[in-house]
């Protein structure tokens, strides 16, 4: 049996065919099947693993779906809410406008401009008013 | 469920070539493993952008090696010694074992990374100058020089150990 402890490497040809040969002992991949499918198995578990959390941003939109029926209705909710605020408000409005038409003016109840125009005309007093501003200019 | 049985066909038929490109480059069985396993994952997740003008195997390989100098970056730490002890037993030639695979683990150990790995690439697995260049970001030139330096170096490391 060769010795192969004591191979010649400095011939170059016969040198590299036989650090090609070493090279391939030594790196060769495995050859048994049961390994690569065990490789392949472990390989497709790791993809899987990370591929679900790669996912969740991807597939956001099913998890919206699922809460657009709760949406949908609270929002069917919050429209009548604001219907009947609205019409209720309304009904306060005209009820409002409705008093202050028919109940009686006390005078107290008015604003000082209607008080001036529903005042009796003093025709003197306005007259001096005029002949004071003349006289001082 | 398709996308699933497709990508384990795709698994099956490239894996053992992505083991020797992961192996050639790092420095244990297991790294290469873990470089292989990262590598289909980073593959999958960019399958969209694989270009159908190119070969699956070349793209995938590039991947690979990828994965596996990110791994060797974070190993970092290379000596004989290591590499020695932590190559599996399981995967050894019986008939290797002895002295002269001990000669070629020191005199590879002594090899620069990238010597190394041209090496490996080129005459365990058969891959021409272009495509290791491809793969390691190199012109097929420079792995093909990388790959001259390399044998002579082991020649005369290998020659030296003999005495």
């Amino acid at each position: 049996m060769e010795d192969r402890t004591n191979l010649r490497f400095d011939d170059d040809e016969a040198g590299d065919a036989r650090i090609t040969g070493m090279l391939r002992d030594a790196y060769a991949p495995p050859a048994e099947g049961a390994y690569w499918e065990g490789l392949e198995a472990r390989i497709l578990a790791y993809v899987k693993s990370h591929d679900a959390v790669v996912r969740i941003p991807v597939n956001w939109w099913t998890d919206l779906a699922s809460w657009a029926g709760p949406g949908l209705a609270a929002a069917a909710l919050l429209f009548v809410a604001a219907g009947l605020m609205w019409s209720r408000q309304k009904d306060e409005d005209l009820r409002t406008t409705y008093e202050a038409v028919t109940e009686p003016l006390g005078s107290e109840a008015l604003p000082g401009a209607v008080q001036v125009v529903i005042a009796p005309h003093d025709g003197s007093s306005q007259r001096e008013a005029t002949l004071r501003y003349v006289l001082s200019h | 469920m398709g996308d699933e049985r497709g990508f384990a066909g795709l698994v099956r038929l490239h894996q053992r070539r992505a083991y020797v490109v992961a192996r050639s480059i790092v420095m244990t069985h297991e790294d290469a493993e873990d470089a292989v396993q990262e590598a289909f994952l980073r593959a999958h997740q960019a399958l969209d952008r694989f270009d159908p003008g190119q070969t699956f195997g070349a793209w995938l390989n590039r991947i690979v090696a990828n994965a596996a100098l990110d791994l060797a970056r974070r190993r970092k730490v290379r000596s004989a010694e290591e590499l020695t002890e932590s190559i599996p037993d399981t995967f050894r030639d019986p008939a290797e074992s002895g002295e002269l695979r001990r000669r070629l683990d020191v005199a590879l150990a002594q090899l620069p990374d990238r010597a190394l790995e041209v090496i490996v690439l080129h005459d365990v697995e058969g891959f021409t100058h272009a495509e290791i260049g491809e793969m390691l970001g190199i012109p097929g030139g420079t792995a093909r020089s990388d790959l001259h330096h390399a044998r002579q170096k082991l020649r005369v490391m290998l020659g030296n150990l003999r005495d």
